[in-house]
């Protein structure tokens, strides 16, 4: 208790104030005397014994456990959904950063996958073009086409698809807008002269 | 787990309290922690049912009822299975070295049972008359009574040991 409530307290009684404090005193110093403390050790004895192995469980870890690995799945199932999805996508979707990253993750497993990719860009030209998607767009893919497949030249992993890939393009450039097809000309013009490299 | 992780707060909190409130009345260190020990193993068995805003008083209460058995019976009252005796050797020894504590323990001795509770609550415990009052089941007037009697009649036990 304070000291000062204890003074008080005497005072109601009829004391005067000094011997009040005389005795708030004699209050206080027994306080400061008496408030002797066990050991931390023989309470910690003492609790495993009665709550047993429970208290040593108590520990955040288990009680955390359950949550993360649940947590962990669900980031998994969705990750693992998000990619399959984004396979789908076109240029301007919202998944589309997923299918571009998960292809740079596929290429440097497999890297005779980059003539796929190159394929994929020319599909992507060819359905942005029949949707009359935004030109920037359509510019923007037929870059990454170019880009594309003078990698997959480079590095002699271009047997054979390439030609998917020009056939795409070609099919995309019957409905393109007068812009679009000076564009798509001018990548497989690229495309043929990567070819004389 | 957080049943346990409450009550271990809780042990760890009041545990000296109950321990000091036992052992300045009874001197038996022994005794004070197998009984403090009895206070925590029947909190815990009740721990769902105890009000948590009334803990303090609860496990002062329960001291306290033990202690009177102990003093009716003058044995061991029946404790539980789960008692355990573990104890603090070197506070053991602390409390029978300490010049100061040895005079405390002198003074309070002088006091008659009921005043020697109310001093331990009030002086070293620091609980309010109200919560004094709930353990001893007196009026919080009489706490103040009690208290100013314990006071005087320690005044003058230390004066004249000076």
């Amino acid at each position: 208790m304070q000291n000062d409530d204890l003074i008080k307290e005497l005072k109601i009684r009829g004391l005067f104030q000094a011997e009040a404090e005389e005795l708030g005193g004699i209050a206080k110093n027994i306080g400061q005397i008496g408030g002797i403390s066990r050991s931390e050790k023989v309470k910690e004895q003492f609790l495993v014994k009665l709550l047993g192995n429970r208290k040593k469980k108590s520990f955040a870890w288990p009680r955390l456990f359950v949550p993360s690995v649940a947590f962990v799945l669900i980031l998994i199932v969705l990750g693992a959904s998000s990619v399959v999805f984004a396979q789908q996508g076109l240029p301007g979707d919202f998944l589309y950063p997923v299918k571009r990253l998960s292809e740079n993750v596929a290429v440097s497993l497999k890297p005779e996958l980059e003539q796929e990719i190159v394929v994929r860009r020319s599909e992507e030209v060819k359905d942005l073009v029949e949707k009359k998607e935004d030109p920037e767009l359509v510019k923007n893919t037929l870059e990454d086409f170019s880009r594309d497949s003078k990698k997959a030249k480079s590095k002699g992993h271009s047997n054979g698809k390439l030609e998917e890939g020009v056939k795409n393009l070609k099919e995309a450039k019957v409905k393109s807008s007068d812009d679009e097809k000076k564009e798509i000309e001018e990548a497989l013009k690229k495309l043929e002269e990567g070819k004389d490299d | 787990m957080a049943r346990e992780d409450d009550f271990s707060e809780v042990y760890r909190k009041y545990s000296d309290k109950i321990f000091r409130y036992l052992y300045w009345q009874t001197k038996n260190f022994h005794l004070s922690e197998d009984l403090t020990s009895e206070v925590f193993t029947r909190a815990w068995e009740t721990w769902e049912s105890l009000r948590k805003d009334f803990l303090q008083a609860w496990l002062f209460r329960v001291a306290h009822n033990l202690l009177v058995d102990w003093y009716r019976k003058k044995k061991e009252v029946s404790l539980n299975e789960s008692r355990i005796g573990f104890y603090d050797e070197n506070l053991l020894e602390k409390l029978g070295n300490d010049e100061q504590v040895k005079e405390l323990s002198e003074a309070l001795d002088t006091l008659p049972e009921n005043l020697k509770r109310v001093a331990i609550l009030r002086f070293i415990e620091g609980l309010s008359a109200k919560e004094a009052a709930v353990i001893l089941s007196v009026s919080e007037v009489n706490v103040r009574v009690l208290q100013h009697r314990a006071l005087i009649k320690l005044k003058e036990v230390m004066n004249n040991a000076k």
